[in-house]
């Protein structure tokens, strides 16, 4: 009786030292705290990524050099239309990619952008 | 039965024993009277059936990169469009060779395949899939029959009817152009495709000899449709008096947009190319000096007509504007503003013909806008998407 009143001791005692030794390890490493963020840190991600993206767009329509360029046969189809004569598209296409400071995240964006400018001669400048 | 009749008696005057009367005395005299006088009328009505020698433009071979059956990059052709035998064909050449790879002689019609009219119209060249390489040819011969036509470096494909326009007065002399066209949501009927091609066709009266505009749609599903015929297209010549005063109203907006394209008559004979500027067509016209068999010249009268791409509607108040002289091309001048003018420019001179160029804007069937010059070049985003390697 006394032995296996013993035995039941021990063994909580050992349970209690094994749950507290799992509570500080939990405790220390936050695991439950980064699983509740893991998805949030990753919108936010994404977010970083497609704000550098659009950035990166807007500078390319004032940097980007003629050899980025695709030069395409037609523009694209649109409401108030332009003769061919008049007016040529080009298409730039611009990927970007970022990956996070810990490497566990990578995203990338492209954009097809069209470029529409009037051929040179048709176009008069004022006297 | 009363003309046999006639007819079997004066046969069997002859056989009879008389002696022979006026009518056989001066017979062979009347017969070449006759003669003479049936040679004549043939020989005018071939006058009046020749079209002048200004109604046609040279027919230059066309440069155009073709795709190879290879993998290896496009391939230039040349592209002639010849009579033979006044009847209209296309060939294809290589550029090291005259001898032809592939030519086309017999085009389908409404009923059979034949062969077309002569190619006033200089064919135009499509790329259907946005590759950059060219692949499709729309020909527009003569009559007024329109065919699309696959293309490649090898050779033509088989080709499609998408309209037989052949009309008893109009003969299609030139083209003007293939446009690509998106409607607005607010602005497209029921099952109307967003996108759809516009060929621009330069037709001539062969009894007066001035020009109509006719826009045709061409159909995105041209295989199974019936080719489109001259009095399926909406007569825009007269504007009603309420569209002139309250604009285009929804319904007739929507009728014309429904229907397989439109035509204009311009009063006048084209003397450049139509420009489509913003969706304004601007076309320059030469309104007196010219008949049947002669064209214009530059000592003509001269007005420009401005009309929408869409709707043949009003942009300006008027459709007609007039034009001092007809020496020049027409050309878009950029004002200090920013703003846009059409001038007439010659070697001398430039000459004002419309300030503050307007451009169609889709809120409404006849709204405009200003058109400014200095938003260019401009720059559109056709799509951002988001690349994934893997799974999150």
């Amino acid at each position: 009786m006394r032995q296996s009143g013993m035995a039941l001791i021990s063994a909580l005692i050992f349970l209690l030292v094994m749950l507290l030794i799992v509570s500080a390890n939990l405790f220390i490493s936050q695991m439950s705290m980064k699983s509740a963020q893991a998805a949030q840190r990753q919108l936010l991600f994404e977010q970083r990524a497609l704000a550098l993206h659009l950035n990166s767009v807007s500078d390319a329509t004032s940097t980007s050099s003629e050899a980025d360029f695709t030069i395409i046969s037609r523009c694209p189809a649109s409401y108030a239309v332009w003769s061919d004569s008049l007016i040529k598209c080009d298409l730039l296409t611009l990927a970007t990619s970022l990956l996070s400071d810990d490497s566990r995240f990578a995203a990338s964006y492209s954009s097809m952008l069209v470029r529409q400018q009037l051929i040179d001669g048709e176009v008069l400048d004022a006297e | 039965m009363r003309s046999k009749r006639l007819k079997s008696e004066v046969e069997s005057k002859p056989n009879t024993a008389n002696p022979p009367g006026p009518l056989v005395k001066f017979g062979p005299l009347i017969a070449s009277l006759l003669l003479s006088m049936l040679a004549a009328a043939v020989f005018c009505f071939s006058v009046l059936a020749a079209t002048p020698e200004c109604w046609r433009q040279p027919a230059e071979p066309r440069e155009l990169q073709l795709k190879a059956s290879t993998s290896s990059g496009p391939l230039q052709r040349f592209l002639h469009h010849n009579d033979r035998d006044d009847a209209g064909q296309l060939a294809l050449y290589p550029p090291d060779s005259s001898v032809a790879l592939d030519a086309l002689h017999t085009w389908p019609l409404p009923d059979s395949s034949g062969v077309a009219a002569p190619f006033y119209a200089s064919p135009e060249p499509l790329d259907s899939d946005y590759d950059g390489i060219v692949d499709q040819l729309i020909s527009t011969d003569f009559k007024g029959r329109v065919w699309l036509t696959p293309i490649a470096a090898t050779g033509f494909g088989g080709s499609w009817l998408l309209a037989d326009l052949t009309h008893s007065d109009w003969r299609f002399i030139a083209s003007a152009g293939v446009i690509d066209v998106r409607l607005p949501l607010p602005l497209r009927p029921d099952g109307v495709p967003s996108r759809h091609k516009i060929v621009l066709l330069i037709a001539r009266s062969i009894s007066s000899g001035e020009d109509a505009l006719v826009a045709m749609k061409i159909p995105n599903v041209f295989a199974e449709t019936a080719p489109i015929d001259f009095a399926t297209l909406v007569d825009r010549t007269l504007l009603t008096e309420d569209e002139r005063e309250t604009g285009l109203s929804n319904a007739q907006w929507l009728a014309i947009v429904d229907s397989a394209g439109w035509w204009v008559r311009l009063s006048g004979q084209l003397t450049q190319p139509p420009k489509v500027v913003g969706g304004v067509i601007y076309s320059a016209v030469a309104t007196s000096d010219f008949s049947a068999v002669a064209c214009a010249d530059q000592a003509a009268e001269h007005s420009l007509v401005a009309m929408q791409l869409h709707s043949a509607g009003l942009v300006y108040t008027q459709r007609r504007f007039r034009l001092l002289n007809g020496e020049g091309q027409l050309k878009l001048q950029q004002q200090a503003d920013g703003s846009a003018a059409l001038v007439l420019d010659n070697i001398e001179e430039q000459q004002l013909v419309l300030a503050d160029l307007r451009m169609i804007s889709p809120a409404c069937p006849d709204c405009t806008e200003q058109l400014q010059l200095d938003q260019f070049p401009r720059w559109l985003n056709l799509a951002t998407y988001r690349q994934e390697t893997g799974a999150h």
